[in-house]
Protein backbone atom coordinates (compact mmCIF):
# COMPACT_ATOMS: atom_id res chain seq x y z
CA UNK A 1 0.00 0.00 0.00
CA UNK A 2 2.53 2.55 1.10
CA UNK A 3 5.22 1.03 -1.55
CA UNK A 4 2.42 2.24 -4.68
CA UNK A 5 1.16 5.46 -3.12
CA UNK A 6 4.94 6.62 -3.23
CA UNK A 7 5.15 4.93 -6.53
CA UNK A 8 2.07 6.70 -7.80
CA UNK A 9 3.12 10.12 -6.47
CA UNK A 10 6.73 9.54 -8.35
CA UNK A 11 4.97 8.54 -11.54
CA UNK A 12 2.32 11.88 -11.00
CA UNK A 13 5.69 14.12 -11.23
CA UNK A 14 7.70 12.37 -14.05
CA UNK A 15 6.10 13.60 -17.13
CA UNK A 16 6.58 17.28 -15.43
CA UNK A 17 9.90 16.05 -14.86
CA UNK A 18 10.79 14.89 -18.04
CA UNK A 19 9.56 18.26 -19.58
CA UNK A 20 11.58 20.07 -17.63
CA UNK A 21 14.62 18.42 -18.31
CA UNK A 22 14.00 18.63 -21.80
CA UNK A 23 13.00 21.81 -21.96
CA UNK A 24 16.60 23.27 -20.84
CA UNK A 25 18.18 21.62 -23.63
CA UNK A 26 18.11 19.30 -26.28
CA UNK A 27 18.48 15.51 -24.71
CA UNK A 28 19.53 11.86 -25.36
CA UNK A 29 17.01 9.58 -24.13
CA UNK A 30 19.94 8.25 -21.71
CA UNK A 31 20.91 12.41 -20.72
CA UNK A 32 16.52 11.89 -19.32
CA UNK A 33 17.46 9.12 -17.62
CA UNK A 34 20.65 9.85 -15.95
CA UNK A 35 18.92 13.42 -14.47
CA UNK A 36 16.23 10.83 -13.36
CA UNK A 37 18.54 8.84 -11.41
CA UNK A 38 20.45 11.51 -9.55
CA UNK A 39 16.98 13.34 -8.26
CA UNK A 40 16.31 10.01 -7.47
CA UNK A 41 13.11 9.70 -8.99
CA UNK A 42 13.89 6.78 -11.09
CA UNK A 43 13.39 3.45 -10.28
CA UNK A 44 13.64 1.99 -13.41
CA UNK A 45 14.36 3.14 -16.96
CA UNK A 46 11.24 1.33 -18.64
CA UNK A 47 8.82 4.07 -17.03
CA UNK A 48 10.47 6.50 -18.86
CA UNK A 49 9.81 5.22 -22.50
CA UNK A 50 6.07 5.28 -22.45
CA UNK A 51 5.63 8.45 -21.44
CA UNK A 52 7.97 9.99 -24.02
CA UNK A 53 6.15 8.17 -26.86
CA UNK A 54 2.55 9.77 -25.09
CA UNK A 55 4.25 12.99 -24.89
CA UNK A 56 5.63 13.20 -28.33
CA UNK A 57 2.28 11.71 -29.77
CA UNK A 58 0.46 14.39 -27.70
CA UNK A 59 2.67 17.26 -29.36
CA UNK A 60 4.17 18.05 -26.56
CA UNK A 61 7.79 16.68 -27.64
CA UNK A 62 9.49 16.25 -31.15
CA UNK A 63 12.84 14.25 -31.98
CA UNK A 64 15.25 13.75 -34.66
CA UNK A 65 17.77 11.15 -35.42
CA UNK A 66 21.46 10.89 -34.67
CA UNK A 67 23.83 8.68 -35.68
CA UNK A 68 26.00 7.55 -33.05
CA UNK A 69 30.25 6.20 -33.21
CA UNK A 70 29.21 3.94 -30.27
CA UNK A 71 25.95 2.43 -30.37
CA UNK A 72 22.91 2.79 -32.20
CA UNK A 73 21.38 5.88 -33.88
CA UNK A 74 19.96 8.18 -30.98
CA UNK A 75 16.88 10.11 -30.53
CA UNK A 76 17.28 13.45 -29.42
CA UNK A 77 14.48 14.92 -27.76
CA UNK A 78 13.27 18.94 -27.90
CA UNK A 79 9.69 20.43 -26.55
CA UNK A 80 7.56 21.55 -29.21
CA UNK A 81 5.70 25.13 -29.14
CA UNK A 82 3.03 23.57 -27.31
CA UNK A 83 5.63 21.69 -24.84
CA UNK A 84 7.10 24.74 -24.03
CA UNK A 85 3.90 26.22 -23.04
CA UNK A 86 2.68 23.51 -20.94
CA UNK A 87 5.78 23.59 -18.93
CA UNK A 88 5.63 26.71 -18.37
CA UNK A 89 1.76 26.33 -17.08
CA UNK A 90 2.99 23.27 -14.92
CA UNK A 91 6.07 25.65 -13.31
CA UNK A 92 3.47 27.68 -12.30
CA UNK A 93 1.04 24.71 -10.93
CA UNK A 94 3.84 23.11 -9.11
CA UNK A 95 4.57 26.41 -7.54
CA UNK A 96 0.95 26.45 -6.26
CA UNK A 97 0.77 23.05 -5.39
CA UNK A 98 4.54 23.30 -3.77
CA UNK A 99 3.13 25.92 -1.54
CA UNK A 100 -0.59 24.56 -0.33
CA UNK A 101 1.21 21.32 0.48
CA UNK A 102 4.36 23.11 2.62
CA UNK A 103 1.01 24.76 4.57
CA UNK A 104 -0.42 21.48 5.09
CA UNK A 105 2.58 20.16 6.56
CA UNK A 106 3.99 22.34 8.30
CA UNK A 107 0.44 23.11 10.53
CA UNK B 1 30.19 -25.49 -24.93
CA UNK B 2 26.76 -23.28 -25.76
CA UNK B 3 25.02 -22.23 -28.78
CA UNK B 4 24.53 -18.93 -29.79
CA UNK B 5 23.12 -16.40 -32.23
CA UNK B 6 23.23 -13.33 -33.80
CA UNK B 7 20.64 -11.01 -33.70
CA UNK B 8 19.86 -7.70 -35.33
CA UNK B 9 18.81 -5.11 -32.26
CA UNK B 10 17.18 -1.71 -33.46
CA UNK B 11 20.97 -1.50 -35.63
CA UNK B 12 23.44 -3.18 -33.76
CA UNK B 13 24.85 -6.52 -34.07
CA UNK B 14 25.43 -8.86 -31.16
CA UNK B 15 26.21 -12.68 -30.70
CA UNK B 16 24.03 -13.75 -28.03
CA UNK B 17 23.85 -17.15 -26.10
CA UNK B 18 20.53 -19.39 -27.35
CA UNK B 19 18.94 -19.14 -23.48
CA UNK B 20 20.06 -15.41 -22.93
CA UNK B 21 18.07 -14.97 -26.50
CA UNK B 22 14.87 -16.43 -25.53
CA UNK B 23 14.64 -14.50 -22.27
CA UNK B 24 15.19 -11.43 -23.95
CA UNK B 25 12.78 -12.18 -26.87
CA UNK B 26 9.94 -13.06 -24.11
CA UNK B 27 10.68 -9.64 -22.28
CA UNK B 28 10.72 -7.88 -25.33
CA UNK B 29 6.84 -9.72 -25.92
CA UNK B 30 5.64 -9.31 -22.75
CA UNK B 31 6.60 -5.81 -22.92
CA UNK B 32 4.63 -5.31 -26.50
CA UNK B 33 1.94 -7.07 -25.90
CA UNK B 34 1.08 -4.69 -22.52
CA UNK B 35 1.61 -1.76 -24.86
CA UNK B 36 -0.90 0.46 -26.60
CA UNK B 37 -0.85 0.28 -30.33
CA UNK B 38 -0.31 3.48 -31.04
CA UNK B 39 2.71 3.60 -28.62
CA UNK B 40 4.33 0.03 -29.60
CA UNK B 41 6.72 1.09 -32.12
CA UNK B 42 8.18 4.63 -30.78
CA UNK B 43 8.20 2.67 -27.47
CA UNK B 44 9.63 -0.59 -28.41
CA UNK B 45 12.22 1.25 -30.61
CA UNK B 46 13.62 2.87 -28.01
CA UNK B 47 13.73 0.20 -25.77
CA UNK B 48 15.39 -1.82 -28.08
CA UNK B 49 17.90 0.78 -28.86
CA UNK B 50 18.61 1.24 -24.89
CA UNK B 51 19.14 -2.55 -23.98
CA UNK B 52 21.59 -2.28 -27.29
CA UNK B 53 23.50 -0.11 -25.52
CA UNK B 54 23.72 -1.50 -22.67
CA UNK B 55 24.20 -4.77 -23.89
CA UNK B 56 27.41 -3.56 -25.87
CA UNK B 57 28.31 -1.67 -22.79
CA UNK B 58 28.30 -5.29 -20.83
CA UNK B 59 30.31 -7.31 -23.50
CA UNK B 60 32.54 -4.53 -22.76
CA UNK B 61 32.94 -4.64 -19.18
CA UNK B 62 33.19 -8.39 -19.48
CA UNK B 63 35.40 -8.69 -22.33
CA UNK B 64 32.83 -11.07 -23.70
CA UNK B 65 32.03 -11.83 -27.47
CA UNK B 66 28.92 -13.60 -26.71
CA UNK B 67 25.77 -11.99 -24.36
CA UNK B 68 25.00 -14.12 -21.93
CA UNK B 69 21.84 -14.66 -19.52
CA UNK B 70 23.61 -12.82 -16.55
CA UNK B 71 23.67 -9.89 -18.77
CA UNK B 72 20.36 -9.81 -20.06
CA UNK B 73 19.01 -10.54 -16.63
CA UNK B 74 20.62 -7.35 -15.27
CA UNK B 75 19.50 -4.96 -18.08
CA UNK B 76 16.10 -6.35 -17.43
CA UNK B 77 16.37 -5.52 -14.51
CA UNK B 78 17.33 -2.03 -15.01
CA UNK B 79 14.64 -1.41 -17.46
CA UNK B 80 12.29 -2.63 -15.40
CA UNK B 81 9.63 -5.57 -15.08
CA UNK B 82 7.08 -5.98 -17.92
CA UNK B 83 3.94 -4.95 -15.79
CA UNK B 84 5.93 -1.49 -15.71
CA UNK B 85 4.42 -1.07 -18.82
CA UNK B 86 0.84 -1.82 -18.08
CA UNK B 87 -1.72 -4.66 -17.91
CA UNK B 88 -1.00 -8.14 -19.82
CA UNK B 89 -3.48 -7.73 -22.89
CA UNK B 90 -2.61 -11.64 -23.74
CA UNK B 91 -5.99 -13.01 -24.08
CA UNK B 92 -6.40 -15.76 -21.20
CA UNK B 93 -7.77 -19.07 -22.42
CA UNK B 94 -10.16 -20.29 -20.01
CA UNK B 95 -10.98 -24.32 -20.23
CA UNK B 96 -14.45 -24.20 -19.39
CA UNK B 97 -15.77 -27.24 -18.72
CA UNK B 98 -19.34 -27.55 -20.15
CA UNK B 99 -21.45 -30.06 -18.75
CA UNK B 100 -22.92 -32.72 -20.58
CA UNK B 101 -25.56 -34.91 -19.04
CA UNK B 102 -27.52 -37.72 -19.99
CA UNK B 103 -29.03 -37.67 -23.62
CA UNK B 104 -27.06 -34.61 -24.40
CA UNK B 105 -23.66 -35.95 -23.80
CA UNK B 106 -24.61 -39.49 -25.60
CA UNK B 107 -25.53 -36.86 -28.84
CA UNK B 108 -22.63 -35.23 -28.27
CA UNK B 109 -20.44 -37.86 -28.61
CA UNK B 110 -21.83 -39.47 -31.55
CA UNK B 111 -22.40 -35.87 -33.36
CA UNK B 112 -18.42 -35.70 -32.19
CA UNK B 113 -17.30 -39.37 -33.58
CA UNK B 114 -19.24 -38.85 -36.83
CA UNK B 115 -17.57 -35.38 -37.12
CA UNK B 116 -14.34 -37.02 -36.76
CA UNK B 117 -15.10 -40.00 -39.20
CA UNK B 118 -16.24 -37.56 -41.80
CA UNK B 119 -13.17 -35.16 -41.35
CA UNK B 120 -10.68 -37.77 -41.49
CA UNK B 121 -12.73 -39.65 -44.96
CA UNK B 122 -12.59 -35.85 -46.36
CA UNK B 123 -9.08 -35.01 -45.49
CA UNK B 124 -7.30 -37.82 -46.25
CA UNK B 125 -7.47 -37.68 -50.00
CA UNK B 126 -6.02 -33.52 -49.47
CA UNK B 127 -3.11 -34.34 -47.03
CA UNK B 128 -2.10 -37.41 -49.31
CA UNK B 129 -2.35 -34.58 -52.48
CA UNK B 130 -0.24 -32.28 -50.73
CA UNK B 131 1.97 -34.50 -49.19
CA UNK B 132 2.44 -35.99 -52.96
CA UNK B 133 3.16 -32.19 -54.08
CA UNK B 134 5.17 -31.53 -50.90
CA UNK B 135 7.63 -34.85 -52.24
CA UNK B 136 7.65 -33.16 -55.77
CA UNK B 137 8.95 -29.84 -54.29
CA UNK B 138 11.81 -31.89 -52.87
CA UNK B 139 12.79 -33.55 -55.92
CA UNK B 140 11.28 -37.17 -56.11
CA UNK B 141 9.15 -35.93 -58.98
CA UNK B 142 6.79 -38.39 -60.20
CA UNK B 143 7.15 -41.23 -58.14
CA UNK B 144 6.74 -38.98 -54.76
CA UNK B 145 3.54 -37.04 -56.67
CA UNK B 146 2.13 -40.23 -56.59
CA UNK B 147 3.15 -41.25 -53.23
CA UNK B 148 0.91 -39.28 -50.92
CA UNK B 149 -2.64 -40.52 -52.56
CA UNK B 150 -1.04 -43.98 -53.08
CA UNK B 151 -0.46 -44.52 -49.27
CA UNK B 152 -3.76 -43.25 -48.34
CA UNK B 153 -5.24 -47.09 -50.02
CA UNK B 154 -4.11 -48.85 -47.43
CA UNK B 155 -6.03 -46.05 -44.42
CA UNK B 156 -9.49 -45.59 -46.11
CA UNK B 157 -12.68 -47.60 -46.36
CA UNK B 158 -12.84 -48.56 -50.17
CA UNK B 159 -16.16 -46.69 -50.86
CA UNK B 160 -13.93 -43.37 -50.72
CA UNK B 161 -10.94 -44.79 -52.74
CA UNK B 162 -12.23 -42.79 -55.78
CA UNK B 163 -11.43 -39.53 -53.84
CA UNK B 164 -7.91 -41.16 -53.78
CA UNK B 165 -7.84 -42.01 -57.68
CA UNK B 166 -8.83 -38.29 -58.09
CA UNK B 167 -6.33 -36.94 -55.92
CA UNK B 168 -3.75 -39.77 -58.08
CA UNK B 169 -5.01 -37.68 -60.94
CA UNK B 170 -4.45 -34.78 -59.82
CA UNK B 171 -0.69 -34.87 -58.20
CA UNK B 172 0.37 -37.31 -60.55
CA UNK B 173 -1.38 -35.57 -63.26
CA UNK B 174 0.14 -33.89 -66.25
CA UNK B 175 -1.05 -30.43 -65.46
CA UNK B 176 0.04 -30.67 -62.09
CA UNK B 177 3.48 -32.32 -63.11
CA UNK B 178 3.75 -29.43 -65.10
CA UNK B 179 2.88 -26.65 -62.60
CA UNK B 180 5.18 -27.99 -60.04
CA UNK B 181 7.99 -28.65 -62.45
CA UNK B 182 7.38 -24.35 -63.67
CA UNK B 183 7.82 -23.58 -59.80
CA UNK B 184 10.43 -25.82 -58.90
CA UNK B 185 12.37 -25.51 -62.21
CA UNK B 186 15.48 -27.51 -60.98
CA UNK B 187 14.62 -30.34 -58.89
CA UNK B 188 17.53 -32.14 -56.98
CA UNK B 189 17.72 -34.50 -59.86
CA UNK B 190 19.13 -31.73 -61.94
CA UNK B 191 17.47 -32.37 -65.25
CA UNK B 192 15.16 -30.82 -67.36
CA UNK B 193 12.09 -33.28 -67.84
CA UNK B 194 13.11 -35.79 -69.73
CA UNK B 195 10.26 -38.11 -72.28
CA UNK B 196 10.95 -40.77 -69.40
CA UNK B 197 8.70 -38.39 -66.96
CA UNK B 198 6.11 -37.42 -69.34
CA UNK B 199 5.51 -40.74 -70.03
CA UNK B 200 5.91 -41.94 -66.77
CA UNK B 201 3.44 -39.32 -65.44
CA UNK B 202 0.85 -39.91 -68.78
CA UNK B 203 0.57 -43.62 -67.63
CA UNK B 204 -0.07 -42.88 -64.35
CA UNK B 205 -2.90 -40.73 -65.42
CA UNK B 206 -3.85 -43.19 -67.48
CA UNK B 207 -4.14 -45.75 -64.65
CA UNK B 208 -5.76 -43.23 -62.02
CA UNK B 209 -8.58 -42.56 -64.38
CA UNK B 210 -9.25 -46.37 -64.96
CA UNK B 211 -8.71 -47.13 -61.21
CA UNK B 212 -11.17 -43.76 -60.87
CA UNK B 213 -13.76 -45.28 -63.57
CA UNK B 214 -13.93 -48.77 -61.32
CA UNK B 215 -14.18 -46.65 -57.89
CA UNK B 216 -17.18 -44.83 -58.86
CA UNK B 217 -19.00 -47.54 -60.92
CA UNK B 218 -18.88 -49.73 -57.69
CA UNK B 219 -19.74 -46.58 -55.50
CA UNK B 220 -22.89 -46.01 -58.11
CA UNK B 221 -23.71 -49.49 -58.96
CA UNK B 222 -23.00 -49.76 -62.87
CA UNK B 223 -22.55 -52.59 -63.67
CA UNK B 224 -23.52 -55.08 -67.06
CA UNK B 225 -26.83 -55.70 -65.60
CA UNK B 226 -27.78 -52.29 -64.59
CA UNK B 227 -26.45 -51.06 -68.35
CA UNK B 228 -28.59 -53.35 -70.28
CA UNK B 229 -31.61 -52.60 -68.11
CA UNK B 230 -31.13 -48.85 -68.78
CA UNK B 231 -30.59 -49.20 -72.45
CA UNK B 232 -33.84 -51.70 -72.50
CA UNK B 233 -35.73 -49.32 -70.65
CA UNK B 234 -34.65 -46.49 -73.42
CA UNK B 235 -35.18 -48.52 -76.64
CA UNK B 236 -38.90 -49.40 -74.50
CA UNK B 237 -39.17 -45.72 -74.26
CA UNK B 238 -38.22 -45.04 -77.51
CA UNK B 239 -40.68 -47.27 -79.08
CA UNK B 240 -43.72 -45.99 -77.07
CA UNK B 241 -42.45 -42.37 -78.45
CA UNK B 242 -42.51 -43.78 -82.25
CA UNK B 243 -45.95 -45.61 -81.11
CA UNK B 244 -47.50 -42.14 -79.91
CA UNK B 245 -46.94 -40.68 -83.33
CA UNK B 246 -47.64 -43.03 -85.70
CA UNK B 247 -51.01 -42.67 -83.54
CA UNK B 248 -50.98 -39.04 -84.16
CA UNK B 249 -50.54 -39.83 -87.95
CA UNK B 250 -53.61 -41.88 -88.53
CA UNK B 251 -55.79 -39.38 -86.08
Amino acid sequence: MVENIKSQMRKGVLEYCILTIISRQEVYTSDILEALRQANLLVVEGTVYPLLSRLKNNGLLKYRWQESTDGPPRKYFTLTEEGQELVAALNDEWRTISKAINKITKS
Amino acid sequence: MKLTRTINLHGVVLNIDEDAYQMLKDYLADIESRLPADEQGDVMDDLESRIAELLQAALFDYKYESVTIDMVRKVCARIGSPDEFGENKRPVIKRERISRQGVGRVLTIVLKAILIIIAIQLLFPVLALLFGLLMAAFGISVSGLALGPILGFGLLSPGWNWLLWLSVMAAAGLPVYMVVHWIVKYSRERKHPSLRFWVISLLLWLLSLVGLATSVSKVWQVNGTNITTVIKTLENAEDIEELERLDELVD
